[in-house]
């Protein structure tokens, strides 16, 4: 379907429910990014999607699943870490139904152990980082997850001593952006990942964070299948927090194989 | 009669997000119980419901500090989440041939458990109660093919095949049945 044949007022509501492609539902998303009337639309029928959950009828619910609850967040992450850290096969997701599964290469198997040790090397050695704990304890919980996908970034000509990693959950459809050394950027300009698959001709996008040059965790969530799966390339640009989405900036960092 | 809500739920994700687990706790006496039965009536499972919301409560932990209330409200939220979690396992259960699920039966027969504040049953049940009249203000065809979609996860061209009708047919009723329940839902706006 082409965007002449699209109309958002019929497809915002199969969007609501997980009903369209890919295709689709990049374009439902660029429109609400481009318009806040088209946003609030959409997040009016988002509510009303969900309101349907209080149709569900009461049923008995295990009186101690609360304490279980915090017994797992205070679960510790030291013996977790690097448990099992070859990425098998994401969950099938309604949009990749129509879209072949890929397996990760080996090459982002090793990649993604190493990686990981570093990024622990990172949290030991780094203060501000180890004075974070949320920040860490989202990253390590994202790792723990099997179907991790790890990139490794490295600044370019632009922000040559930038480096970082990319952790990606397909599960929860969470991206953390770690880094280093990326230059502050004046008010008004952010930076934005993209997502490169293999043959594609223009990146996705999959979430805009700011930066701190002594180190920032940032965790975006996107529900685009793209930026959830293994692609060829993530990259990050510098762009004005107000542009249009599509990259226009300097590129200052890329994962690296 | 409209039932004030006991806190502010933006203040409560901001103290979650300042790993507040009284606050996380207080979410959870609200939420929990609807996202059980959100869970179970897809899963039909208590143990893989009971994982569900823990799952969902993990994700409000680790995330609270990067959601914009603005985006949307919290129960829409917590139940995009609930869907997403559930959905997965739904379908990881039915390639799976090994697991065993309990028995919904066996779980309606047993008494609800009450939660402790009974100013929110009050407020659940008001809700619940609003949403069920909008809802059957759907005409049953609309209702179906939604609740397909919300409930179980199925495509558009799996609700096609299951009900018996084109492509078409299935994005306009549920189009149009949406746009009703917009309406009905649209004077409703939880404290």
């Amino acid at each position: 379907m082409n965007n002449e044949d699209r109309c958002f007022c019929e497809l915002a509501p199969l969007y609501a429910l997980d009903l369209l492609d890919e295709q689709d539902q990049t374009w439902i998303e660029q429109q609400a990014a481009a318009s806040s009337d088209l946003a609030t639309e959409l997040a009016d029928i988002q509510a009303t999607v969900g309101a349907i959950s209080y149709s569900a009828e009461p049923v008995p619910m295990a009186t101690d699943l609360k304490d279980r609850l915090f017994q797992r967040l205070s679960q510790p992450v030291a013996t977790e870490l690097v448990r099992d850290l070859r990425p098998r096969q994401a969950e099938s997701q309604r949009l990749d139904r129509s879209s072949p599964r890929r397996r990760n290469p080996k090459w982002l198997q090793v990649g993604g152990a190493i990686a990981a040790l570093a990024l622990i090397a990172l949290f030991v050695d780094n203060y501000r980082l180890r004075q974070t704990t949320q920040e860490t304890q989202s990253v390590i919980a994202a790792l723990q997850q099997p179907d991790t996908i790890l990139y490794t970034l490295r600044g370019t000509e632009k922000a040559t001593n930038a480096s970082g990693s990319l952790v990606v959950n397909p599960t929860q459809k969470t991206l953390t952006v770690l880094t280093q050394n990326l230059p502050n950027l004046p008010s008004g300009q952010t930076y934005r990942l993209w997502a490169m698959p293999k043959g594609a001709t223009k990146p996705s996008f999959c979430g805009q964070f700011n930066s701190r040059t002594n180190g920032t965790t940032s965790q975006l969530s996107n529900s685009d299948a793209v930026c959830n799966g293994a692609v060829s390339q993530m990259l990050i640009t510098a762009e004005s927090a107000t542009a249009p989405l599509v990259p226009a900036g300097d590129l200052v960092m890329k994962s690296v194989l | 009669m409209k039932i004030e809500s006991a806190f502010n739920e933006a203040s409560l994700l901001k103290r979650i997000a300042q790993q507040d687990q009284a606050a996380l706790a207080a979410l959870y006496d609200r939420y929990a119980r609807i996202l059980y039965a959100v869970a179970f009536k897809s899963l039909g499972s208590a143990q893989e419901s009971e994982e569900v919301v823990l799952d969902v409560f993990s994700q409000v932990w680790r995330t609270a500090a990067n959601y914009d209330l603005t985006r949307s409200r919290i129960d829409t939220w917590l139940f995009m989440i609930v869907r997403s979690r559930t959905l997965d396992r739904l379908r990881r259960l039915q390639r799976a041939t090994k697991i065993a699920l309990a028995s919904a039966d066996a779980a309606k027969s047993q008494p609800h458990q009450l939660s402790d504040d009974p100013i929110e049953d009050v407020l659940l049940s008001e809700r619940r109660a609003h949403v069920l009249t909008a809802i059957a203000q759907l005409p049953e065809e609309q209702r179906q093919a939604i609740e397909l979609a919300y409930y179980k996860g199925l495509t558009q061209l799996e609700i096609a095949a299951q009900l018996g009708l084109s492509l078409g047919t299935v994005k306009t009723r549920i189009r149009l049945g949406l746009s009703k329940l917009r309406i009905a839902l649209g004077t409703w706006e939880p404290s």
